[in-house]
């Protein structure tokens, strides 16, 4: 066995160890396929391991819960993976490395990664987030320059509706019930801004470009970005039989005639609701 | 394969020493999976709507908010309707502070039935001051054209007197609409509702008939609830010939009932012009329908309704009772359906000397399929009816028996289909 035979033969052989798993499928709606590397359509409480890319179709929705409990829910057209995941079950610590190339996202961070705050990160193709126990929402691709085009900013020419980044500290916020405040540190194109304010935004329009922000994303901007994370019901009003008039209804015509162009009605007086009708009197068939 | 010397054979062990290690380490593996099938429990205890909630409530308990979430935000990804699970949500991002969202949640619950206990939960969270779900404006309805073939189409509105032994199997081409419309004033509405049906003989017996059907009032929310009054006005032709003109006023009750379910009470009264003044009168109807949607993929509904009619000789009153039943179950993602009704009615007329007692029992029943046509709007539905009546002796009329088939496309618009 020559050196080379060997080192490839314990790096195949190392491949399950580093095919580790960090959390399964949660929640699973229409299409959602896993890489690993093979993309195959997912199943719910499928393991995910370090590196797989986690796919959406169009009306797609899924939820990471990973082993830390932390949940990464992603909406309709959006690819992301889990980079790093660090997890310390006796102590409750854990730190996450992930990235969203595309598609809409919300992040929320377990307990355990509160143990060990800045040393978590979310990656898009534009921004760098360092996570410090949070929930984070945001979207990767044109749907982020739509919903800041609704924002009143001012926006570059230079933006990519490719990469485009928009970044939403949602909480907790400052009085939130038996938790401590969310906070994040958006870097993009040299710069680091803070978010310390539930509901504040950032929008980041390309590759090695700053954030523009902070700004409150507005009650429409928030409703388009969760339009994209999952679906809401519509008022309707459910299912509703057809109405068939000759069932439901007195409506009907007192025969006595027959065949194609019959039907004179009844000269005597249809009895009660058929009612008393002749020839000519309406109602009459053909 | 030529073996190498000191080094490589220690490059060998070394790399078989790894091996074994590699392949014999179970522990992080172990742990992963204990973890793992602590998620997988987790998840299992979260797979229906009531589960989660109970499951959120107990991570909420425990301080685990954004756990309690997650709980709650996976039954959303799967089943958006279950409008329960949203309330629980809106009230626990109000515990997160998030109030911007929760007030999007809770506007999406507009018009949808919640239960009581959830809007307590809600206020109790969000504070008694915490906006209602706005009300929202929305168009929606339906409309569908195709063929229908009756096993005795002369018989469908002709009724026969005993003896006359007379039917016909007919094609008959059909046409149906049905649009709803609420205009949302604040807390108050408009609401304007309309539809028809139309049967037009393709062969066979001529046996035609259109039927339309309007109304148009005010409503204003009533808690969870909404109450609304307006006028109605139908219209029937038979083989072309004006049959009825109805015209009066209605008043609807509506409020949420169980965990997914909505319950209507409704009454009116309206003024019968027939094509003959010894049918003229007054028509007054009690009803009730409850709609319910204990899944995602399920809907179902049961009516009742009350009725008098009355008329300036006894045997033209009448009394009736009907009750109609239906469900509807989606197949699967791209919106299948199957769905089932049934409508069974009774009619006792007024009695008066020289005339024959009469005594109905109307029954219909309609099965259908509807298959999407991908990416259209459309959906191409077939189905099966039976139609029967049954007149009691004294009354000189034939039963009634037919079976039939439909083929129709229907166009499906606004809020009233599914979430997708």
């Amino acid at each position: 066995m020559s050196r080379w035979t060997a080192l490839a033969l314990l790096a195949l052989c190392a491949t399950p160890a580093q095919a580790q798993t960090v959390g399964v499928t949660a929640a699973l709606r229409n299409d959602v396929r896993i890489a690993n590397p093979a993309p195959h359509r997912a199943v719910l409480k499928e393991r995910v391991a370090l590196g797989n890319d986690v796919v959406t179709g169009a009306a797609s929705a899924a939820q990471l819960l990973l082993l830390d409990r932390t949940s990464f829910s992603i909406g309709a057209n959006a690819r992301v993976r889990i980079d790093r995941f660090v997890y310390d079950p006796a102590r409750r610590a854990s730190s996450v490395g992930a990235s969203v190339a595309a598609g809409a996202f919300r992040f929320m961070s377990s307990r355990a990664l509160h143990a060990s705050p800045g040393q978590s990160s979310l990656r898009t193709p534009t921004a760098s987030i360092g996570i410090r126990g949070t929930i984070i929402e945001g979207v990767v691709g044109a749907d982020a320059v739509r919903i800041a085009r609704g924002e009143a900013l001012t926006l570059p020419p230079t933006l990519d509706p490719e990469t485009a980044s928009l970044i939403v500290l949602r909480g907790p916020g400052r009085n939130a019930q038996g938790t401590s405040a969310g906070a994040i540190d958006v870097s993009a194109g040299g710069a680091t801004v803070a978010l310390e304010e539930a509901g504040l935004a950032l929008f980041i329009p390309g590759p090695h470009q700053p954030p523009i922000g902070p700004f409150r994303l507005s009650d429409a901007g928030l409703a388009a970005l969760h339009a994209l994370l999952r679906a809401t019901p519509l008022p309707g009003r459910g299912f509703e039989w057809e109405p068939n008039p000759p069932t439901d209804r007195q409506f009907e015509c007192p025969g006595g005639g027959g065949g194609k162009g019959g039907g004179k009605g009844d000269p005597a007086g249809g009895p009660n609701g058929g009612p008393a009708g002749g020839a000519g009197a309406g109602c009459s068939a053909g | 394969m030529k073996v190498g010397g000191t080094s490589e054979r220690r490059w060998q062990m070394a790399s078989v020493a790894a091996l074994i290690a590699v392949m014999v380490y179970p522990a992080p593996a172990s742990a992963q999976d204990a973890d793992a099938a602590a998620l997988d429990a987790a998840i299992d205890a979260s797979m229906t709507p009531a589960g989660a909630i109970a499951l959120a409530r107990s991570q909420a308990a425990a301080g685990e908010l954004t756990e309690a979430a997650a709980t709650l935000e996976r039954v959303l990804i799967a089943q958006p309707r279950a409008d329960d699970v949203r309330l629980a949500y809106t009230a626990l991002l109000c515990r997160l502070d998030d109030r911007q969202a929760a007030q999007l949640e809770l506007n999406a619950l507009a018009g949808r039935a919640v239960s009581g206990s959830g809007w307590d939960e809600v206020r109790a969270a969000c504070g008694a001051d915490f906006a209602r779900p706005a009300s929202r404006s929305y168009l929606s309805g339906q409309a569908a054209i195709g063929l229908a073939y009756d096993s005795d189409a002369l018989g469908e509105v002709l009724v026969q007197p005993t003896g006359a032994a007379l039917s016909g199997d007919g094609l008959a081409a059909l046409a149906s609409a049905r649009l709803h419309a609420h205009l949302a004033l604040g807390r108050a509405f408009i609401y304007g509702d309309a539809g028809g049906v139309a049967k037009q003989s393709v062969s066979g017996p001529a046996s035609e008939y259109q039927f339309g059907s309007a109304a148009l009032g005010f409503g204003h929310a009533l808690g969870a609830g909404e109450i609304a009054a307006g006028g109605v006005l139908r219209s029937g032709r038979i083989n072309n010939q004006h049959y009825v003109t109805e015209y009066g006023g209605e008043l609807r009750l509506s409020f949420p009932e169980g965990a997914s379910g909505r319950l209507t009470l409704r009454g009116e009264a309206v003024k019968q012009d027939f094509y003959q003044p010894a049918l003229d009168g007054w028509n007054y109807g009690v009803s009730f329908l409850y709609t319910g949607r204990p899944s995602e993929r399920v809907a179902w509904f049961l009516a009742g309704q009350g009725e008098f009619k009355t008329a300036p000789s006894a045997r033209n009153e009448y009394y009736a009772a009907r009750l109609s039943g239906g469900v509807e179950v989606q197949l699967d993602e791209r919106g299948t359906y199957a769905a089932f009704s049934t409508s069974l009615r009774y009619v006792d007329f007024g009695e008066e000397a020289f005339f024959p007692e009469r005594k109905d029992w109307r029954f219909y029943n309609r099965a259908a399929l509807g298959l999407p046509l991908g990416g259209t709007g459309l959906t191409l539905e077939a189905a099966a009816t039976h139609s029967y009546r049954n007149y009691n002796a004294a009354s000189g009329l034939d039963d009634y028996t037919s079976f039939g088939g439909e083929l129709r496309l229907v166009w499906k618009f606004g809020p009233g289909r599914s979430a997708r």
